[in-house]
């Protein structure tokens, strides 16, 4: 009983407000005191639906994501494979105390100083500089899912394939589906920490993002607009995490190579 | 193979963090400057550590970041310790965790805020009579809509970090205590808070340190003064190239208590886990 009450009490709180989006973004006049909308109207989907900005930003927020996952799982997927079965156990401290550094650093400092390093490279005001300075933001995510499922493979699995003959190429793609759950689990933090950056799009690469779009209709107070870019992003950032985890970990949920 | 595989990774880690910061120091001192000749001054620390507005700030923004992880912390050890393992709950609990900061701030704006929609219910239940009667919650100088939109999104975090852990204990050892008599709440404090607390302070640092640096809850739900120190160097910063070293300055204070909190929370594992290691 006492469970079901909590299960309630955690409903109400956490995500029965997600219903006061919804109520918003349909909302006509809503003036005070009424607790729902006198009039409903569905105008400012259409005007976010029907804008080249939100088109553009959400091109550009999905593709921001998809590309720093992507990089970011390249990089982590050897560090993570050589972190795991390495004896240095010095240079492991050393090297995870460094990529994890972002979880303790405020974002803003390195990002001042790494302006300066795009700046010179000609990479700021660019997609590329986003991606570059966003990457190292999931790397401690992406590295300590990959960490997760190593430690529970036995370094000893390349031996057994190397004898049996597998190639290295086959010896990877083994792997890989031996670690799919913890390749779906950082992918899907990596995903929305990149969809969520306001200040990185924003300082670096002047690009306009989902959030940088929204974020005058949060300030200025357009309750309808705000809530319908409230709830886009929002369930972009839902649906990146489900798109992979259904694209990695595939249909068998919980499954075990 | 080695650790050497991670080479790739560590370098670009390293040019982010250590170039990244060292780049920034730099420049706070005036050995990098974005336009002229280089000229080494301290005249940006002299001017923000001497400032009244640093010191409203860092009380701010610590106040902020105890307040709203002490208040996050205790609801999650209420839920953890009710719900144990029932899954319907633990899922609940990932909706608010996926929803991004800056739509957190937003709920706390329209849900708490005088003319809001917990005003509104206060007013349809007869409790207040206008939107005047209704206290600020929001854009206030303490900064309760900040720690409200901050417990709101670390609740489910700590809940989810620290479970696992709980759960596993409950199984191998609270039936043991159970056995010899020991009450449930006696069971639970006496073994799986020994056992578990070090990995809910580790979640508590992180959730601390999170709230201390990020910028997009107190600038849509702070004020213009006193301003957290992430609003402040983030406003400075957008500002004058004059003032880019003033942010840095400030950036750098936020670091600092970063890794006091940090160093606090590493050193109370150290010292009391050590007792409880190999469970």
């Amino acid at each position: 009983m006492l469970r079901w009450g909590v299960f309630g009490l955690v409903a109400f709180v956490f995500v029965a407000p997600l219903g006061v989006l919804v109520i918003a973004s349909g909302a006509g006049v809503w003036v005070w005191p009424s607790v729902l909308p006198q009039s409903w109207t569905g105008g400012a989907w259409w005007t976010v639906i029907a804008s080249d900005a939100f088109v553009s930003a959400l091109v550009a927020s999905v593709g921001i994501a998809v590309a720093v996952t992507a990089f970011a799982f390249v990089l982590c997927w050897y560090a993570a494979f050589g972190l795991a079965h390495s004896d240095a156990r010095g240079m492991r401290t050393i090297v995870l105390a460094v990529c994890y550094a972002p979880l303790v650093v405020p974002p803003f400092l390195p990002l001042i100083g790494t302006h300066r390093w795009l700046i010179r490279l000609g990479w700021s005001d660019s997609v590329w500089g986003v991606i570059a300075v966003t990457v190292p933001l999931v790397v401690p995510y992406v590295l300590h899912a990959l960490l997760l499922g190593l430690d529970t493979i036995s370094a000893q699995w390349r031996d057994v394939a190397r004898m049996l003959g597998a190639s290295v190429f086959a010896q990877q793609r083994t792997l890989l589906a031996m670690l799919r759950p913890s390749i779906a689990l950082g992918c899907g933090c990596a995903l929305i920490v990149s969809w969520s950056q306001y200040v990185v799009p924003l300082t670096i690469g002047q690009i306009v993002t989902i959030p940088v779009l929204m974020m005058p209709y949060i300030v200025g107070g357009d309750r309808a607009l705000g809530a319908v870019y409230a709830l886009v992003y929002t369930c972009g950032a839902c649906a990146l995490w489900l798109s992979a985890d259904v694209l990695i970990r595939g249909r068998k949920r919980g499954s075990r190579a | 193979m080695k650790w050497q595989g991670s080479s790739p990774l560590l370098l670009l880690m390293g040019a982010y963090v250590c170039g990244g910061i060292g780049m920034a120091v730099l420049e706070s001192v005036g050995a990098a400057p974005l336009i002229g000749t280089p000229r080494w001054t301290l005249d940006a620390y002299v001017h923000v550590l001497t400032a009244e507005w640093l010191v409203d700030g860092m009380w701010l923004t610590m106040r902020i970041a105890l307040v709203s992880t002490g208040i996050a912390v205790g609801c999650a050890v209420m839920i953890c310790m009710c719900i144990g393992h029932f899954a319907l709950t633990r899922t609940l609990l990932l909706i608010p965790l996926a929803v991004p900061h800056l739509v957190a701030a937003l709920l706390t704006v329209w849900i708490a805020g005088q003319s809001g929609w917990g005003a509104r219910m206060a007013h349809a239940l007869g409790i207040v009579d206008h939107w005047s009667d209704v206290p600020i919650l929001t854009n206030d100088t303490f900064g309760w809509g900040i720690i409200f939109a901050y417990v709101w999104k670390e609740v489910p975090f700590i809940v989810l970090f620290w479970l696992p852990i709980v759960v596993r204990i409950r199984e191998e050892w609270v039936r043991v205590a159970r056995v010899h008599g020991a009450s449930a709440w006696r069971a639970w404090w006496g073994v799986v808070w020994p056992l578990s607390w070090p990995s809910l302070a580790i979640g508590s640092g992180i959730v601390c340190v999170f709230v201390i640096g990020a910028i997009e809850v107190p600038y849509v739900l702070g004020v213009t003064h006193p301003a957290s120190l992430s609003v402040l160097s983030f406003e400075l910063y957008r500002g004058t190239l004059v003032e880019r070293p003033q942010a840095i300055v400030v950036a750098l204070c936020q670091m600092l208590m970063c890794l006091v909190v940090l160093a606090i929370v590493l050193f109370c594992i150290w010292r009391r886990g050590q007792r409880h290691a190999g469970w």
